[in-house]
């Protein structure tokens, strides 16, 4: 199997730094950027599996880099969990429209999110 | 440069670029370069094109003549043969040590040995000796770099592993403590907190045990676990005594294992390493309001877990943890007894109020109590057909508690007359679920059972009080309390007439169905266990109507009626 690349978006460096950890010794290859903006070329042109993303970003927000990802026929079926606050839900409704595989409020649990990529992947990997 | 896949996804990208460079300089100075592992596979070559080297059997030889499992921090470049010479390469701090060669592609003599052939004027000695030690050297720097660079990778996973173990650890109190807010019972959430806590700690077994009181005995209650200890009753003694001591000495927490010393207690066989957190609490409030009120903090219980599994003891990070998690199930366990005591006092209050009315007349005696019984008895079956959230389910009992709360508001000499009633004082005590309404309008809290208390005596005919509303409009609780408070009225005795037995009651409420009882109320509870709900009741009775004495009745009657 090659390698399983996973783009890390969040503006809060130390986010980024605790998930591309804990993803890189469970074999992904990780990429990482610090806005939606920044994110959407990287989505473009490393090809990503899956993105993790924060909500709350400078530039460009984790709801408008999910719209352009969908809006990009070479990026619009890239699974994508979105990172909140606690206090933030996200209604089910946009979930659904924007196919977010995964809401997981902060602070989150490295291994529940490790666990939640891994499912998605697997899905993914089962469904084609 | 050739490079195989299997070596270049191993490497990092300043790895990569730092052999390819060292590979080029060797080149440059005319020599080649390559790298294998300790398997024979070679797996990177940079060949400078004046000669060939046949690198496998070059491979064989060193693999022959080196101890390979001996190389962990060997950095010093050594010859393989007359003009290949290599050095040990660590390139990750987990795999085993790679090989880099050069060959030189000229006779190469070690320093020393070309002191003791100098004598024998070899043609090559100086220029060979030189060549070897500028190769050696420039192998051993390349062997110390990655030597260095594969340590500060290990330094920097164990930082990033602890990064995200405190970040775990951030998740699982912020769960602890949102969780606090809802209002789940102590089992389960203890339970959550072992379950959690055991996936960020690998140990084999985690156990909460609490403290109870009963007749005077102290009993240590396993509440929550997880994993597989096991812990009998001789074992929570004595860890809690230990924990107990340990405080005693000023000690936060109890550590002991075999690791660094022999035990200090004497545990069961299989424990290797143990941990003992306290949960501190005041004591409960059923001990006595003004006790309770600046009591020092007590051990309510205590959270232990036995034998890590990826490591030899227990260390700070993990008391701090274990401390903040144990302290999270205190505060809730604290504050669930507390609501607990509270909602006895309240029930009890309540219990005793409505007694004291039911005790305005002999005949009905403990009818509230039954009819919140009943009342709760029959709501447990709905809602095993239909949906009723426990809150509902808790109104229901109430609002058959307190369903006669207005008859105080009724002149006692009516309630209590023993001949037949005018239809004046027949208005008069009619007029008790109205009343009773108002008297709770004045509490906020009581603003959902209001419903029910006011119309427990309507009929689905229309034909009951106050209103006349039909069955449509009558709210579930009413329907229930009604039917309940009328069957404790039919198997009552009254001044005008004999209690009627249960199959009489049972005709009653069937002929009554429809007209005066829901029909869908009254089925679920002729067909669900009436019988034995028959025997509780005239346990009960029997109980509560033991004691003579008017005046303890009323104290008495307050929790009497289950057991």
């Amino acid at each position: 199997m090659s390698e399983r690349k996973v783009l890390v978006v969040d503006d809060e460096i130390h986010i980024v730094h605790v998930v591309a950890i804990k993803l890189r010794s469970n074999g992904f290859e990780v990429v990482t950027a610090s806005n939606g903006a920044q994110a959407y070329e990287l989505a473009c042109s490393e090809n990503p599996d899956l993105i993790v993303t924060d909500f709350q970003m400078p530039v460009m927000d984790g709801f408008e880099l999910v719209k352009k990802l969908r809006q990009n026929e070479q990026t619009k079926d890239i699974p994508v969990i979105m990172l909140t606050a606690r206090s933030f839900s996200i209604e089910a409704e946009q979930k659904e429209q924007l196919n977010i595989s995964e809401c997981l409020g902060k602070p989150f649990s490295p291994r529940e999110l490790l666990k939640k990529i891994e499912d998605i992947l697997y899905q993914k990997s089962v469904t084609n | 440069m050739k490079m195989l896949k299997t070596i270049e996804k191993n490497l990092s990208k300043t790895q990569k670029v730092e052999l390819e460079t060292f590979g080029r300089t060797i080149n440059k100075m005319g020599a080649n370069f390559a790298v294998c592992d300790v398997q024979g596979r070679l797996l990177l070559t940079c060949q400078a094109n004046i000669y060939e080297t046949e690198w496998q059997s070059v491979i064989n030889d060193c693999l022959k003549n080196f101890d390979v499992d001996s190389t962990g921090e060997d950095k010093q470049a050594f010859p393989v043969n007359d003009r290949v010479m290599a050095v040990f390469l660590k390139l990750n701090h987990n795999a085993p040590a790679h090989i880099a060669l050069i060959d030189t592609g000229k006779y190469l003599q070690p320093a020393k040995e070309q002191q003791q052939e100098q004598n024998r004027e070899h043609i090559t000695a100086g220029q060979g000796s030189q060549l070897y030690e500028i190769f050696s050297d420039l192998l051993t720097l390349l062997a110390e770099r990655f030597l260095s660079e594969s340590k500060s990778e290990q330094q920097a996973l164990m930082f990033s592993n602890e990064i995200t173990q405190a970040y775990e650890e951030l998740a699982l109190i912020h769960k602890l403590s949102t969780n606090m807010r809802i209002g789940s019972s102590d089992s389960s959430y203890l339970q959550m907190a072992c379950d959690c806590l055991r996936e960020i700690v690998s140990v084999e077994g985690i156990v909460i045990l609490l403290e109870k009181k009963a007749d005077d005995e102290r009993q240590l209650v396993l509440t929550a676990g997880a994993g597989l200890i096991d812990i009998d009753k001789k074992f929570k003694e004595m860890l809690f005594d230990k924990l107990a001591e340990e405080i005693e000495m000023g000690k936060e927490v109890l550590l002991d294992s075999e690791v660094h010393a022999p035990f200090k207690y004497d545990w069961p066989d299989y424990i290797k390493n143990i941990i003992a957190v306290p949960l501190y609490g005041k004591e409960s409030l059923s001990t006595g309001i003004s006790q309770s009120v600046g009591n020092d903090n007590c051990i309510i219980g205590l959270m232990a877990a036995m034998n890590r599994i990826d490591k030899p003891d227990f260390d700070s990070i993990d008391v701090k943890l274990f401390n903040s998690v144990a302290n999270g199930c205190a505060v809730f366990v604290e504050n669930g007894r507390l609501f607990g005591d509270l909602k006895e006092l309240f029930i009890g209050s309540l219990k005793a109020l409505t007694s004291s009315i039911d005790a305005k007349d002999q005949y009905t005696r403990g009818h509230s109590e039954r009819v919140a019984f009943i009342s709760q008895w029959i709501a447990e079956r709905y809602a095993e057909s239909e949906q009723l959230d426990e809150p509902v389910m808790h109104n229901i009992y109430l609002t058959g508690l307190l369903h006669d709360i207005g008859k105080i508001g009724i002149n006692e000499r009516v309630l209590c007359k023993k001949g037949k009633l005018t239809n004046e004082e027949l208005d008069c005590i009619r007029r008790h679920p109205l009343i009773g309404a108002n008297i709770l309008r004045g509490i906020k809290q009581m603003r959902d059972i209001i419903p029910g208390v006011l119309c427990h005596h309507e009929r689905m005919d229309g034909k009951g009080y106050p209103q006349g509303l039909t069955a449509d409009k009558i709210p579930l609780s009413g329907k229930i309390v009604g039917l309940a408070d009328s069957f404790d009225a039919m198997t009552s005795a009254r001044v005008y007439r004999k209690a009627l037995n249960l199959e009489e009651a049972i005709e009653e409420i069937k002929k009554g169905m429809g007209t005066q009882f829901d029909e869908k109320v009254a089925t679920i509870f002729l067909n669900n266990d009436i019988y034995h709900l028959w025997d509780i009741i005239r346990d009960g009775l029997a109980d509560a109507f033991s004691e003579k004495e008017f005046s303890y009745y009323g104290n008495e009657s307050v929790g009497t009626f289950v057991k």
